[in-house]
């Protein structure tokens, strides 16, 4: 590897070192060390493109961008207008397209519901794209569907939600590319345990049944009763006034908990909510998933004990660059790799490298 | 009140709002077809936007192939069986908000059932129908028993049944598995012969369009659809039994939204809990792009269908001409006022009685 591929490497990479000696993120660290140079590089080619590096999100607005290569692709998500998360996702796309040359056409599904998503897929499909990178919102109702789509001759490569089944039964797309849920989980747990010790904790989930956020839950509670502690689901309202109440009630009931993790932006921050009304903010270690500047502020201020990122500005630019090289080349990933791009720590040891990706659009 | 089992006289209905048939015009055929009824501006919009998305649009190569087609076919259908007995409701002067709930609730029955105590799956459908059919006669009851307007009664109800399929589900997925061949009945796609590559949902949208346009326009029951929502109090007056047609048409919907529930049951095989969510107001903007008038006595079973097809056509259309799916909304809003604007046009140049 070039030491200019590390240059664009360092500035996005680095905030996560305490990542990389995290046991239980080694897999997927050989899993994108096995993606060799062309995942790395992507933040130098931005860098070059862009021709400036003062990160402003317009980067490569009045650079050439790669040669146009006619390609159009589909971006086929459950990522609802909006939704800050998926915010950056499309800031993805939108680099994405002049970086590498092509054409996304986002279709985000307004409406959630399987069957509108199916639907939504069917007719990016109907358009005939050079590819697709998609969600697999539920592996069952797209297990045909998809297949068919494969078939017909179009690369689909999965993005943020993977089919979690075992390689020789999951749909044949290329590959996944977004993070994994459950070591984000045991992540938090790990970061917790840091902290101190820890005897009972909540997991609070703002959509219950939600595959994604159960995974969290599920490797948070993994580690942790490892770890000897006793592991309460707390499903809230995503109501503001609703879920801080909700929350408030359970740790007047449970008044020993010691640990809380809430699965998202807004089940943290309802949690910190409730902690500041009945005056213990500060005294129970919290953590978050996902970015905010928000959570950075938590974190900054000593509320909030960690968060995580998975870099989902990724899950759109590298399976753009990947659709683009398997067409023109025909390269892929070895079988079963598929290319993670979280969980990534953060809390007051690195938070303030990631604020400006945060202001800027990236994170 | 005493109900008489008997036809009104011949000109209720149109007493009642129904537009005379057939205008007599200069052109009698055309002017017929293009403006004497409810579902003419919804046929005149159909077809223009048909040719545009075909013959016009930079992308029409992609939009008559028969993947695209089949794409539109399934939508419409899925949409239309609701829309169209939604649409009966409307023409008798009812909402019913509730349709939503009621296919999300009916629909998670099957595989509930079938996983987690091992129903075999005829009779998971049948306990799935027959939860719909009385879920649709709670909100006819409560309808008819305590006089509050269906709009209220419905939307109380859309917020329970929408309660109890968050509840038995978890707030997740419930999945059945594949292959069952009952559920071919819903969802089999065809592999060969002219249908092939389109859904048997498919028949059912043609199917049911036959059959309630059928009673609408050449029953006794339709007649009294029209004049229960037209007038109800002249309809009472010659002995229209109102409450029992709308009882029968508060089933009728709950059962039409069941049915479209099997449809995605067997199409998806998984059903999550916010399955059908929104469909009330897709399908009322269905009925309402098809001719029908809100206040009742005034619509078409045709043009719900026409309604659901130009929804599904503009939903495809969209996506092929490589406009973000953030646009499509505004696309059927639109779409709305522009075809009730129409549909007052051309009401205008009907007739009056």
């Amino acid at each position: 590897m070039s030491k200019n591929e590390n240059d664009g490497l360092e500035t996005e990479r680095s905030p996560f070192g305490p990542v990389a000696q995290d046991p239980i993120s080694r897999r997927q660290l050989l899993k994108r060390a096995a993606l060799g140079g062309a995942a790395l590089s992507t933040p130098a080619l931005l860098a070059a493109c862009g021709g400036d590096d003062d990160g402003e999100p317009e980067a490569g607005g009045g650079g050439g961008g790669a040669a146009k290569s006619d390609l159009t692709f589909y971006s086929v998500t459950h990522g609802e207008s909006g939704n800050p998360f998926w915010a950056i996702y499309r800031n993805g796309i939108r680099d994405a397209q002049k970086v590498y040359g092509v054409e996304i056409k986002d279709l985000p599904l307004e409406e959630f519901g399987v069957a509108q998503y199916v639907d939504l897929f069917n007719q990016a499909v109907a358009a005939k794209p050079d590819g697709i990178m998609a969600t697999i919102l539920d592996q069952n109702a797209l297990d045909q569907p998809m297949r068919e789509a494969i078939e017909s001759g179009i690369p689909i490569i999965a993005v943020n939600v993977p089919d979690v089944r075992p390689l020789d039964q999951r749909i044949p797309y290329l590959f996944y590319v977004g993070g994994d849920e459950e070591a984000g989980g045991r992540l938090t747990a790990q970061r917790q345990l840091a902290e101190g010790d820890v005897k009972h904790a909540v997991c609070i989930i703002h959509e219950p049944g939600h595959t994604g956020l159960e995974a969290r839950c599920r490797g948070y509670d993994a580690e942790l009763s490892g770890a000897g502690a006793k592991v309460d689901k707390l499903p809230s309202s995503k109501d503001a006034t609703q879920a801080t109440e909700q929350i408030k009630g359970y740790l007047t009931e449970n008044s020993d908990v010691d640990a809380i993790f809430g699965v998202g932006p807004q089940p943290a921050t309802f949690a910190l909510q409730a902690l500041d009304e009945l005056g213990k903010k500060g005294q129970i270690p919290v953590s978050a998933y996902d970015m905010t500047s928000e959570l950075l502020d938590e974190i900054e201020a000593g509320n909030l004990i960690s968060t995580i990122d998975q870099q989902q500005y990724l899950q759109t630019f590298e399976p753009a660059n990947w659709l683009k090289l398997h067409i023109q080349h025909g390269f892929v990933l070895a079988p079963g790799v598929d290319l993670l791009t979280g969980p990534a720590l953060v809390d007051k040891s690195n938070f303030e490298k990631v604020r400006q990706g945060v202001e800027d659009g990236f994170r | 009140m005493a109900v008489e089992e008997q036809a009104p006289t011949p000109g209720a209905d149109r007493e009642a709002g129904r537009p005379v048939r057939g205008a007599r015009g200069a052109w009698p055929i055309a002017r017929g077809l293009l403006i004497g009824r409810p579902e003419s501006g919804a046929l005149f919009g159909a077809a223009v936007m048909f040719v545009i998305f075909a013959f016009v649009a930079p992308s029409r190569d992609l939009f008559l192939t028969k993947n695209n087609l089949a794409g539109i076919a399934s939508i419409a259908a899925e949409l239309g069986i609701v829309a169209m007995a939604v649409t009966l409701l409307m023409i008798a002067g009812h909402f019913d908000l509730s349709v939503g709930s009621i296919l999300g609730l009916s629909s998670l029955l099957v595989p509930y059932l079938i996983v987690n105590y091992e129903f075999p799956s005829w009779l998971a459908l049948l306990v799935a129908v027959g939860v719909a059919a009385t879920l649709g006669l709670v909100n006819g009851v409560l309808v008819v028993g305590t006089r509050i307007p269906s709009f209220i009664v419905t939307l109380g109800t859309l917020l329970i049944w929408r309660g109890v399929v968050n509840g038995v589900s978890g707030g997740g997925v419930v999945s059945v598995p594949r292959g069952d061949p009952l559920f071919d009945l819903f969802a089999y796609r065809f592999q060969s012969g002219p249908l092939q590559g389109y859904q048997v949902s498919l028949l059912w949208y043609i199917g049911v369009a036959v059959v309630l346009s059928f009673v609408l326009l050449r029953t006794r029951f339709g007649n009294w659809t029209f004049a229960a929502g037209g007038n109800e109090r002249a309809a009472r007056s010659m002995g229209v039994p109102v409450d029992r047609v709308w009882l029968v048409l508060f089933v009728l919907t709950a059962l039409a939204a069941c049915l479209t529930g099997l449809i995605q049951v067997g199409r998806f095989s998984v059903v999550e809990a916010t399955r059908g969510q929104l469909y009330e107001l897709q399908a009322i903007a269905a009925a309402v792009i098809g001719g029908a008038r809100l206040n009742g006595g005034y619509g078409s079973v045709v043009g719900a269908a026409l309604g659901a097809l130009m929804i599904a056509m503009i939903r495809q259309g969209l996506v092929l001409s490589g406009i973000e799916s953030y646009w499509l909304n505004v696309a059927i809003g639109a779409l709305i006022i522009g075809a009730v604007i129409v549909n007052q046009v051309l009401g205008r140049s009907r007739p009056q009685i």
